[in-house]
């Protein structure tokens, strides 16, 4: 049962969403399909365009020099143009080519022929849709990334740090205990402190004029983001779940958050806070040391907890059966060698 | 399309098919018209690629075509079936459960409401975009933007307390 009094109903969609989406196995998009339906509807359109325009613009001459239609001079003003009676002008689609004269007859402009009726269509055709287009090509090199490049990262950051909560969500629902169930806030520098800052120098391809940061630095970026929050996930819920049950306390009673203190070349040291407890008042933190780029917890300082009868072969097997639900990260979450203090 | 442009479309794909299925599902509400409709959306991107790789966000406009894509079928669907918000929210048991009952009548109302109502709830909570951001995704303004995302909210928190027999304990 849930408390009525607490029901947030953007907090909960935003939950539900990421639930859902993030359950969400992986689709079925056929690349080769979209190439094939692509290459066979430019081989089957551009030829049907191509041809119908042609028999447009020939028919009718055609069928002027046919005779099979009685042609009729306009007579008025302009008396050049000849158009087969019973159809069109020819140009008709372009606004200058035919005027209408004083009588309501069809003329043509000056300088306008009706024995040459597709002219203007060539000349319009001769510089195709393709023309002047030259294919740019992507170049690799080394530069600042911008602040709109960031913010796209930043909004893919974000995007991939929710699947990663909803999938770390499941995991632990999954397990069945609740009392590491609790949804863990991660604070915004999270995912800030994991991205490239603007103005850093990283490595970019320029694409028509575009420079974007390169895919195989931006993918490493998303899957620290991605790898991180599950390995901090994990090791926060198995903790608020052991210090829980120490307490005493039930579901619901510990909040964790979770923050980044500090990010060099080969490591990441991430903090969380366990808080509430009711009466109790707690607040209590603990740091991990993870190693880049798997996320690997290489240390665990559980010191400030100060709770003796926490059981770490627990901890390890927990984090055993709650990571082998999980891809994109370590199995086991700790490393082999990893010191828990 | 040559080759290069060909590499960076299936690198987009592989990297950003999982956000852009998820956006395809909440719309959608079903896996298999969520695949149908990213399928549809990656076809109408590929023909136009070379223009779009060159945009600043790419994704944001293959996401465009998702909205619409979904909006054009909710369009055609309504005038085939419609099923009332009290009919939808009725079929669902309360068997105490009621986390997992509250989220399914959200999931179950997010459908119900107007293709358009909806879009803006999916970019504003799942996608993380602010009502300027989603005014400019989909191509109207801010302050509808906000009064559609208003009354949406309004329209869930309606379902939420019918599911709980409260009405002023949801905010």
């Amino acid at each position: 049962m849930i408390d009525d009094d607490h029901i947030d109903i953007e907090r909960e969609l935003v939950a539900t969403m990421s639930e859902r989406a993030g359950a969400l196995p992986a689709p079925r998009v056929d690349l080769r399909a979209i190439r094939r339906r692509t290459a066979t509807r430019r081989r089957v359109l551009v030829p049907a365009i191509a041809t119908t325009l042609a028999l447009a613009t020939a028919a009718p001459f055609a069928i002027g020099q046919s005779g099979l239609l009685k042609a009729r001079s306009t007579g008025s003003r302009g008396g050049q143009a000849v158009v087969p009676a019973g159809l069109p002008p020819v140009s008709s689609t372009s606004p200058r080519a035919t005027q209408v004269g004083p009588s309501g007859s069809r003329v043509a402009p000056p300088g306008a022929h009706g024995t040459q009726p597709g002219r203007h269509h060539g000349g319009q055709g001769s510089q195709g849709p393709g023309a002047g287009v030259v294919p740019d090509r992507c170049v690799n090199l080394r530069g600042p990334l911008t602040g709109a490049e960031r913010d796209a990262l930043a909004s893919d950051a974000k995007a991939v740090l929710a699947r990663a909560r909803a999938n770390l969500d499941s995991a632990i629902a999954k397990l069945g205990d609740p009392t590491g169930a609790t949804p863990i806030a991660f604070s915004d520098d999270v995912r800030s402190q994991l991205l490239p800052k603007a103005g850093m120098v990283v490595d970019l391809v320029k694409c028509a004029g575009q420079e974007h940061l390169a895919a195989a630095q931006r993918n490493a970026v998303l899957d620290r983001v991605r790898s991180s929050v599950l390995s901090m996930g994990l090791v926060t819920s198995v903790i608020m779940n052991q210090t829980s049950g120490s307490l005493g306390l039930g579901a619901g009673d510990l909040h964790a958050g979770v923050g980044v203190v500090h990010v060099t070349s080969d490591s990441l040291l991430m903090t969380g806070t366990l808080s509430g407890g009711g009466l109790l008042h707690f607040e209590k933190t603990f740091t991990a040391t993870m190693r880049l780029p798997d996320c690997a917890v290489t240390r665990l300082d559980l010191s400030s907890l100060g709770l003796p009868s926490l059981s770490l072969g627990a901890l390890r097997g927990q984090l055993d059966q709650l990571s082998a639900g999980l891809q994109g990260v370590v199995p086991g979450v700790l490393a082999t060698d990893a010191t828990i203090v | 399309m040559d080759a290069a442009s060909g590499r960076a479309f299936e690198e987009f794909v592989q990297d950003r098919m999982m956000a852009l299925f998820g956006t395809a599902y909440l719309l959608v509400g079903e896996v298999h018209q969520a695949e149908d409709l990213l399928q549809s959306a990656l076809e109408k991107a590929f023909r136009k690629w070379r223009r779009i790789e060159s945009m600043d966000h790419p994704e944001a406009y293959v996401r465009r075509i998702i909205v619409n894509l979904a909006t054009d079928r909710w369009r055609r669907r309504r005038r085939t079936t419609e099923v009332a918000l009290d009919e939808a929210t009725a079929a669902i048991e309360s068997d105490g459960t009621d986390l997992i009952d509250l989220r399914h009548a959200l999931m179950v109302g997010l459908h119900q409401l107007p293709a358009g109502m909806r879009a803006v709830l999916v970019l504003r909570y799942w996608e993380g975009l602010s009502d300027a951001e989603v005014a400019a995704e989909l191509g109207r303004s801010v302050g509808t933007v906000k009064s559609q995302a208003s009354r949406g909210l309004q329209r869930l928190r309606q379902i939420a307390a019918s599911r709980h027999g409260l009405s002023g304990a949801i905010r």
